[in-house]
């Protein structure tokens, strides 16, 4: 640490302010002058003008040098600080007992330099914490420039993509990422997303290793540029092969349930329903009844369980085509019109003609029938369901309000999770899964919409799907 | 009286061939079963169906290789074909309606009800049969 430079304390140095101190100097000299002046004789001799002219010129000197001590000299001291700070030298304190304006001047140097060396701390200590997080970080972490050279990474990253040290990794020459990629359509994709966006979240994409193995990462990056307006690019990667295998896992026992258990599940089914038009006894007639409806139930079940894991993996390509969701409400209302009718039920539907949604039609028809059949099935005989459907800015509405049994509002929290069922549903129907409404959750958060719920306990619940609308450009009515 | 109009039915699962055998006779059809891919192809060529009710998972030829040898069969491309089949996995049904089929139906979403009222909208049946099969 550099010695401090102290001002040295003397009585002058008490006065406050520095017009005090340049007058006391100044009118020091000329009381002198004056004194002096005094004592001139009557008729002065030569030798008196020269010594006048001597005491004016040091009165001149004195006052000058007085002044540039007084002024020039703290100002001299914060400068040469304030170069020192500007060369990168915080070190050293600016230490004074002046009680004047500069004493003000240099005391806020000081308090400048303890702010950034403060400043220069903590962002030193920032700086150390992420740089450990990132090199601990079980991510992978890397940056990269335009030309594709990695300018830095972290042992993780190594040790994902084969190497054996992060010195190996950081020898490879430019255009490393090329050779990592599996699939180079891919890699153009996320670097034209790069391009076109500044960052990318949660690619996915299959790297080959060193030993030539194939990971799968999910990928999230950025471009940043630095304080000389270079661009580079900075990306985190997870390894997440397992979650891939165990998804491709998934993904055969679905195909398996698909069709290996369809299969068989659809002969049951059409073996009853070709015993029930042939000739048999009642008591007979009812067992078959019985155990086609039983089929039903099951294969009702396999499709539903078969839809759920489809959509939560990701693999149900949706179509998303406009339809009218309106008379696709009337459709589904006709086809249970049986159900609402033996139970005594008034069932309504409203609303405009011009509700047209943009949704894959199929699973949106699924939503809607799980949605109806549901206020149908949960309200008393002779109840009444009131379907209404709405256009509005951005979505279409369908609202579905029954005087059922309602739900309570611990239930209300959970209605849509997978299997949930609230107590006074078990209670009315025994054969429920709990993947209807959760079926219909998963189908709105896919074509961009949403199922929310409100229901007093006893007095009824009322359903809203929105889907987005077809034609986004037409104001709503 | 006009003569029942043909349907070849291509299903390896020998109780869904039966049921649907059984159910499109009733309904007035004369229906020809084959057990895989590969006799399917022979008996669309041998018999010239009105419609074909193709199972798409089926051995010796899938349902698939039967469409494409169909279609670049210049006495056969023009058959009406209807996917009958379990397997809901969007791929197969991006291919069969490239290769042109008239529907494509999940057989466990079907009643026979269901199904006869389809196959009749593309094939008007002909007179019940006097007698059951």
């Amino acid at each position: 640490m550099a010695e401090p430079i102290e001002s040295p304390l003397n009585p002058f140095e008490r006065i406050r302010s520095t017009e005090g101190k340049v007058s006391l100097l100044m009118g020091g000299l000329a009381a002198l002058c004056i004194a002096f002046d005094l004592f001139e004789p009557i008729d002065p001799p030569w030798t008196w003008w020269l010594f006048e002219f001597a005491a004016v010129t040091t009165y001149i000197a004195l006052g000058t040098l007085g002044t540039m001590r007084i002024v020039a000299r703290p100002v001299r001291r914060a400068k040469s600080h304030i170069e020192a700070i500007g060369a990168g030298d915080y070190t050293r304190p600016v230490l004074t007992r002046r009680t004047d304006e500069f004493g003000d001047l240099l005391r806020g140097v000081e308090q400048t330099r303890q702010n950034l060396v403060a400043a220069i701390r903590a962002r030193d200590a920032a700086e150390q914490k992420y740089r450990a997080i990132v090199e601990r970080s079980v991510q992978g972490f890397y940056q990269s420039n335009e030309a594709g050279e990695l300018l830095a990474a972290n042992d993780s990253l190594a040790r994902m993509l084969g190497y054996e040290s992060l010195q190996q990794l950081l020898a490879e020459p430019a255009g490393i990422a090329k050779r990592l990629h599996v699939d180079q359509v891919r890699r153009s994709a996320f670097v034209r997303q790069m391009n076109l966006h500044g960052f990318v979240t949660g690619f996915e994409v299959a790297l080959r290793r060193l030993d030539g193995r194939v990971i799968w990462v999910t990928q999230s990056a950025r471009v940043v540029r630095d304080h000389l307006g270079r661009t580079y690019w900075e990306g985190f990667l997870d390894d997440i092969t397992e979650r891939k295998e165990a998804e491709q896992l998934k993904s055969d026992f679905v195909s398996f349930v698909t069709h290996q258990l369809r299969t068989p599940l659809s002969g049951i089914r059409w073996m009853l329903e070709l015993a029930q038009g042939s000739n048999r006894d009642p008591e007979t007639a009812s067992y078959v009844d019985d155990a086609h409806a039983s089929a039903q139930r099951l294969i009702g079940l396999v499709n539903d369980l078969l839809d759920v894991a489809r959509l939560e993996a990701g693999r149900l390509t949706t179509e998303p085509q406009p339809f009218d969701l309106h008379r696709m409400a009337v459709e589904v209302v006709a086809e249970l019109t049986t159900l609402a009718a033996a139970r005594g039920q008034e069932t309504t539907v409203d609303g405009a003609g011009d509700a047209v949604a943009l949704a894959d039609p199929q699973l949106a028809r699924q939503a809607v029938l799980n949605l109806i059949s549901n206020a149908i099935k949960y309200t008393p005989d002779g109840g009444r369901v009131s379907i209404t459907t709405a256009r509005e800015t951005t979505h279409v509405r369908l609202s579905i309000r029954d005087t059922g049994i309602g739900i309570s509002e611990t239930a209300q929290r959970r209605l849509f999770e997978k299997f949930f069922r609230a107590d006074n549903a078990q209670v009315v129907d025994t054969e429920g899964t709990g993947l209807g409404l959760y079926l219909v959750r998963l189908i709105a958060e896919r074509s961009g919409g949403a199922v929310t719920c409100t229901s007093v306990e006893g007095a009824g619940s009322t359903f809203t799907l929105t889907l987005p609308v077809a034609d986004k450009g037409r104001a709503a009515p | 009286m006009t003569a029942a109009p043909t349907i070849l039915l291509a299903e390896d699962d020998r109780f869904l061939r039966r049921a649907v055998e059984v159910a499109l006779t009733k309904r007035g059809y004369h229906v020809i079963a084959a057990v895989d891919g590969q006799e399917a192809l022979d008996k669309a060529r041998e018999h010239k169906p009105a419609l074909i009710l193709l199972d798409l998972l089926m051995p010796r030829l899938t349902g698939m290789e039967v469409l494409d040898a169909l279609r670049s069969d210049p006495a056969m491309n023009d058959v009406k074909v209807l996917i009958l089949s379990n397997s809901s996995k969007e791929l197969a049904m991006h291919d069969a309606s490239r290769l042109g089929v008239s529907g494509y139906w999940i057989k466990a979403n079907l009643s026979l009800q269901e199904l006869g009222d389809r196959v009749a909208t593309f094939l008007p049946p002909g007179p019940p049969p006097t007698t059951a099969p």
